[in-house]
This record gives structure tokens, sequence and C-alpha cells, in this order.
């Protein structure tokens, strides 16, 4: 087990590696510059000259990537070259609020999706099962800049009931409750149906194997069979599938967060593109792979904790 | 048709807007009536800006409408602009130019304090504007301040600014949000201070802002409310209906397509009023074929801009005769006929050039498809073909603007003639876009900048203009309006041609209970 976490690790490192150059390598092939970004047309050579000094961008490439990087591994993210701030300051607040939106997400759709899909594997292509089906592929086949727009007329400017956006909403608890309603709801809908698929199709291949047969004609009941016998064989690519939204709640709801203007990640990333924000984009860039990497690796290790097999035998 | 990045970069940075407005009839009236309430003292401002894009909040380097907005807060300039252009005083009562107008003598007012509580002086100024000039800020408003040659001050509330060339219309310079002024010495910009209106309470940059009521603020009795809290929503739709929801009561930008929401909404008001904002049709009048008047006087009469003013931007614009300044300038020449859309005149004037069945190739961005398809099917059914090359709006400026020979252009438009055609329009402006050069227009311009008579100066720019108007490569179709939105019970923030919302004059602004 320690071995596998250590491998697992070092491959982790490997993969974060490759992903500071290319991550590196992308930025500095983006087109457009950074001077005109921020002095805009009406520089002069003589005060882009003076930027780019400033900013230490007349030295070569590799040069700067190294210093990059080992600033990065001090946990130095470097100064923002737009805001004019340090960019771990700009990323503390919005990588928390990226966890709360990531996390109450994950705590509505988790045991929901488990729930239905259990319910699907249980009496599989009943009635039940394929309006719950059709449901949920209809749900994920509305794009979330659909659904969030509906919702939010409906929730938000007929009945003004939640707040339209977000952003107003971080004064209090209270408010922050009632401003990640819709947003939680939307992104719902859109990874629900991934997830309740999967649970669904893991449990069915589990419940055709022999030994749930055997428990059936003991007259073991329906919610024993899948909750005791068959849910922990299926417990590991369940986790996989969560883990893999969970990394996309944390870099990919770039989308969500413009609807609700959700002071989130995604959006910091969009607005450091468009500003030819180097040092911010490259931290955002690697903390999204890093989460990615880290929440797959945490699946890994989970999925093996529930697998005696796994467990035991390497 | 928004304004596209690339022209805010541009023009946001230039913050200078044109000149003079005829503020929207009925709108005007309805607020006249709103002002003539007594204003109320309290309540909370909460506005939305359209962009993060930066949050600097020190305006030699700030940019954006959210930047720009918050530092119009904080700090107050020299000179101020009044809501159609005129430099009114501001943090400097009162000025005056030596008989060459190349020495300008401005007077401090007395007693203003800045959010410390410190008392402001010459000394202050004198900092601000050397740091701005100094080429180690990087400042943007470095090139607009470059004809300072020397700052001096007499004593402490006199201060003596020296040209290296005269110009009868100095103050507005000054008027550039980048020449807000400072306290000596301090530039924490996390921790800002100025003599503005609000001071700082919060700052979580790339989130929110909150401002509160500077007590001891120069102009006594302002501003009204207690508090301003802004933040970027930069979805269109997600702003409207944060306004049409309650959670804030301002907000800029509405676009044309979106009014009647806000319109059939109660408790919400539009703000809106003319302002210089435009669009050049430019062509390089070095390239051919577009080195032939024939054919730039073709592609000017290919356009109805009655109908592209309501296809477009739903009224929310007046037709404009192919010249960069407000018809309400004083020094506007009046005298040239409104250009028309004209079929005959069109194929005429291709068939003088030789150029009858030329497919001519206009270089948009996907910020301008809608004006654009507008025109090309205007020119198509005049008998002049039109083709739309697209680029995406992110690296519009560095790809076509200015390399391409025929393109379009946003400008915010600038305060004085003179400045709207030195920008763009002489010899070696740094942004001569059509690379139109005429030597005796650049005379003309120089002549009428250094012109204390007004009379004489008149003489000038309508020379000027009739040139650029008979002979100049851009086609200007309309002038658009500002379109912004607040909630019904905020009052008192008086459209400006030069700005949104007010240009953030918000000292007057109140909510009514």
């Amino acid at each position: 087990m320690a071995s596998l976490v250590l491998g697992r690790l070092l491959l982790g490192a490997v993969t974060l590696l490759v992903a500071s150059l290319l991550v590196f390598a992308g930025t500095q092939a983006l087109p457009g510059d950074v001077t005109t970004a921020i002095l805009g047309n009406e520089a002069t050579p003589e005060t882009r000259a003076a930027l780019v000094e400033r900013l230490g961008l007349d030295r070569p490439i590799h040069v700067q990537y190294f210093e990059w990087a080992g600033r990065f591994l001090r946990g130095d993210l470097g100064l923002s070259l737009v805001n004019d701030v340090p960019v771990s300051r700009l990323l503390d607040l919005r990588l928390k609020n990226t966890f709360i939106l990531a996390l109450a997400t994950i705590i509505v759709v988790v045991p929901l999706s488990l729930f239905l899909g259990l319910l699907c594997a249980a009496y599989p292509n009943g009635r039940l099962d394929s309006s719950i089906s059709v449901v949920s592929l209809f749900l994920i086949s509305l794009p979330e800049f659909l659904v969030g727009i509906i919702l939010v007329l409906l929730f938000a400017v007929y009945w003004s009931v939640l707040p339209a956006t977000s952003i107003s909403g971080f004064r209090s608890f209270e408010h922050l409750v009632r401003a990640l309603v819709l947003p939680v709801l939307t992104l719902t809908f859109a990874i629900l149906a991934h997830m309740v698929r999967m649970t669904r199709a893991a449990m069915l291949e589990v419940m055709r194997a022999p030994y749930i047969e055997m428990a059936l004609l003991k007259g073991a009941s329906r919610s024993r069979i899948v909750l005791r016998h068959a849910l922990p064989n299926a417990l590991g690519p369940i986790i996989n599938v969560i883990a893999l939204n969970l990394g996309y709640l944390i870099s990919g709801v770039v989308v969500v967060e413009v609807i609700f203007a959700y002071p989130g990640l995604g959006k910091l990333l969009v607005e450091a593109i468009g500003n030819r924000d180097l040092p911010l984009l490259q931290a955002v860039a690697l903390i999204m792979v890093a989460a990615y990497i880290v929440f797959t690796l945490l699946a890994d290790i989970v999925a093996r904790l529930s697998n005696p097999r796994l467990r035991f035998k390497q | 048709m928004a304004i596209d990045q690339g022209i805010s970069r541009r023009s946001f940075n230039a913050a200078l807007a044109g000149a003079g407005a005829t503020a929207a009839a009925p709108w005007g009236l309805a607020r006249a009536q709103a002002q003539a309430q007594t204003p109320r003292r309290g309540g909370r401002l909460v506005c939305a800006f359209n962009d993060g894009a930066s949050e600097v909040l020190d305006p030699a380097r700030t940019k954006g409408q959210n930047g720009i907005g918050r530092c119009c807060l904080l700090y107050s300039r020299l000179v101020d602009m009044s809501p159609q252009g005129q430099p009114v005083p501001g943090l400097a009562e009162s000025w005056e130019p030596n008989a060459a107008a190349d020495t300008w003598t401005f007077k401090l007012r007395r007693g203003v304090q800045f959010h410390n509580g410190k008392t402001m002086t010459t000394k202050d100024v004198v900092w601000t504007l050397e740091r701005v000039l100094d080429a180690k800020t990087a400042s943007s408003g470095r090139a607009l301040l470059a004809d300072i040659a020397e700052i001096k001050a007499t004593d402490d509330h006199t201060l003596e600014l020296k040209l290296k060339q005269a110009d009868a219309d100095f103050p507005v310079v000054l008027t550039a949000y980048q020449a807000m002024i400072l306290p000596e010495g301090h530039s924490d910009f996390l921790a800002p201070i100025g003599t503005g209106p609000f001071m700082h309470s919060l700052h979580q940059p790339g989130i929110r802002s909150v401002f509160k009521r500077h007590p001891n603020y120069w102009k006594s009795g302002r501003p009204y409310v207690d508090e301003v809290e802004s933040f970027a929503i930069a979805d269109p739709v997600a702003r409207i209906n944060a306004l049409l929801a309650g959670e804030i009561n301002a907000m800029i930008t509405v676009e044309p397509k979106q009014v009647e929401r806000v319109k059939s909404n109660r408790n919400c008001a539009i703000v809106t009023t003319t302002g210089p904002r435009h669009y050049v049709h430019g062509v390089r009048c070095d390239t051919a074929p577009y080195d032939k008047v024939d054919v730039r006087l073709a592609l000017k009469h290919a356009i109805d801009r009655e109908r592209y003013r309501r296809l477009v931007l739903g009224d929310y614009a007046i037709v404009a005769n192919d010249l960069p300044i407000l018809p309400s300038n004083p020094y506007y020449n009046k005298d040239l006929p409104q250009r028309a859309y004209d079929p005959d005149k069109v194929k005429f004037h291709l068939r003088k050039a030789g150029e009858e069945n030329t497919e001519f190739e206009l270089h948009i961005s996907s910020a301008h498809v809608d004006g654009a398809t507008v025109y090309a099917d205007m020119a198509r059914q005049a008998g002049l073909k039109l083709k739309l090359t697209r680029y995406p709006a992110e690296n519009y400026l560095d790809v076509a603007w200015m390399k391409k020979p025929f393109i379009i252009s946003g400008w915010f438009g600038r305060p004085t003639v003179a400045l709207a055609l030195q920008v763009a329009y002489v010899s070696q402006a740094s942004w001569n876009e059509t690379f139109w050069k005429r030597p005796e227009f650049d005379r003309l311009v120089a002549d009428a900048r250094k012109t204390l008579d007004q009379a004489k100066r008149r003489d000038l720019f309508f020379e000027a203009q009739r040139m650029l108007w008979e002979d100049g490569g851009a086609m200007i179709p309309v002038f658009e309006n500002w379109i912004d939105a607040t909630s019904s019970k905020v009052k008192g923030i008086e459209p400006h041609a030069f700005g949104a919302l007010g240009f953030y004059y918000w000292d007057g602004a109140w909510v009514d209970a």
C-alpha cells in the first residue's frame, strides 16, 4: 500500500512537472503582449521597454522558466502583472470560493446520484429505471448556460426568492447559502446523469456475478443484496467518477461562474488569459492540474482501501 | 454592437472623450424633475461594472471601467469635466494662460483635505504630475501629459505649468483620470488615499470593493450616500438580472437590444445620453485602390446612416457626418452638408475610379459583426461589393488595425476638436489609422491649437474639418449613446457625454427612501 502511494505520488510529481512545462510554453505562445495589455496602445516604445525590464521579460525563456518554477516550489507565486498584488492574495479568496461551490455541489450530488443509481440498479429496465435515465440524460443534454439562465429568470427575476448573482452574496453566511442554491442546482443538473449512469453500470456489472445469484438463492432481501453484497465491489469506479467530477468542479465551471457572477477560479483563469497576466495564469493552471492529480490519487487510494482483494494481494 | 475589447483598451486609456452633449429629451426632462427634489442623506449605492480587467486603485496605471470608476470615487482632479465637455474647476478653482498660451497658472482650492486629514497643497500636485510623467511609473497618462515641459509651485496654492508648445485647450488635458491627485509620497494602493468623495474601506481585488463616505469632502454637504459597493459582473445578461432582482441599484453598459427588458420593469430606469463614441470605418489612403478619393467617396455614400442607426443601435445614437466631433461642439463645422445614402453617386464614383467590379474587403473583429453586416448589405444594394473578413476581438488590434487597408476601429471620442484631430488625423499621429497625410491640414490644426482668438480658431477648425470631410479616409456613420441603468430610487446621477453613469461623478448621487 505504502509503495503504491509513493509510486503514485512520484508519478503525480512528474505529471505536474510536465504540466508546468506545457503551461509555461503555452503562456509564452499566447498571441499579444502583456505590455500592450497593461499599457494599452497609448504606450510609447520607451515606457514599454521600462515595463519589460521591470517585469524581467527581457531574459532568455529557460532562465525565466527556472526562476518561475523555483519560486513556485518555495511557495512564492509572484506578482500579478495587471493587478499589482501578489498572486497568492488573488488566489486565496477565489480558491476558497471555488472549494465552497465544489463542496456544496458534491454534498448534494453524491448522495443523490448514489441513491438514484442504486435505485436504477435494483430495478433494472423497469419503469423507474427508464424514467430516471431519461430525466437525468435530458438534464445533462441542456447546456449549463441555458439551465442557469432559466433558473435565474424563474427564481430571481420573476419570483424574487433567490439572488440572481452570487457576488453580492458574500456578506454573511445566510446570504452565501441563498447565493449558492442556483449555481449548485445548475451544476447538479450538469453532472448528475454522469454519476447516476456510472453507478448504475458499475452495480449492474457486479450484480451479474455468480455470488449475487448465490445470495439471491439464499433468500437475501433486495436491499441487502444491493447495499451489502454488491455496492462495496462497485465502489471503485464510483469513487473514480466522483473524483473526476470534483476535478471538473474545481477547474471547469467557468460558464456557471459567469452566469451567476460567482468569483471563482475559472473566471480568474479567463480574466488572466484576457489580460495576458502570465504569473496569475500559470498559477491558476497549475493549481487546476494539481487538483486533478490529487483527486485521482485519492480516488485510487480509497478504491483500493474499499476492495479487500486489492488491499491485501499486492 | 458593444464596444469591443480592443477599442476599450485604447480608448479607456484615453479617458478624454468627445465634446458636448444633447441629452435625450424625454429622459433629460425626467431627470431634471428628479433633481429638483431634495437629496436624502444615507443609503448605499451598489454598482456592477462590466469588466474586471484591472482593479488597480492607482489612477496613473488603472484601466477599464471598473478601475477608472473606483478611482473617480477615491480621488479628485485639478480640472473636472462638465457633462457637456467643458473644463470646470475641480481641485483647481481657477486657471489662466499667458498671452502665448504656453504657460498656464492654476490656483488651487484652499483647505481641501485628504482622507487621512492632511491638507492638499501644490507639493502633492507637483509630486503627482511628476509621477505620471516618470517613465518608470509606466503610466498611460504620460503620453497625454507629454506637452508639459516644466512644473513649478510658486507657493502652496499656485502652480505654473510651462508647455513645450502652445495649447489653448490645455486645462482639458488635466481632466485625464491618470492625473488624479495623490498625497505626496503615498503609493500604497492597497490602502489608497485621495481627496475624493469616498474613502477606501475594503478592497478584495477581483471580487469587490467597498467605499465609505468622506466626511470632510471639499464640496460641503456631499456626498449623500454612506457607502458605495462595487464589483464586476462581466456577463451583460447576468448584470441586468442582478438589477432587475434588486441586488444592485446601478450598472453600466446596457446593450441596445436589452434596453426594453430594463424599461419594462418599473423599479428600474435607463440612464442614457448622446456621447461622442463612434466607429471609424477607415481605409489606408496610401494603398490602392483606396488612394483614389473617388473610392473613398463611394464608400462614404454607400451607407444609409438613419437606417443603420435604427437597425444596429435601436435609436440610441445620432447620425454622424464622417467627422470625429459631436455636432454640439461649438467648433463643429455645421456648414458641411450631411452625407446621404446615394446609389447613383456610389456608381458614379466607382466608374470614375475605374473600380466598378472591384470587391472591397473590410477587415472586422467579431465585435463589429452587426454593424458591418448592415453596412455591407446597404453597400451591395448600392452596387458596391463589400466582403467581410472576421478576426477574433482579442487580437484584432494586433493583427488588423493599422495593418489591413480597410478596418473598423472604435473610439470614445475626444473632448476638443484639436485633440480629436490630433490623435488620429494629423500626419504624424501615432494612431493615424487612415494614413492620410496632408501638410496643409496639419498646419491648420497646429495654428488653431495655439490661437486664443475664438473667431480665428473657428475659421481654422472649420477649414480643417472641410478638408477631412472631402478627402479623408474615415467613414463615421453614427455617434453612439451611453446606455446605463439604475434602480429608479437612485437619483442625482447626471448623464455625462464622456463616460458611463455620469462619468462616475457620484458625489451628487442619492438614494430615495
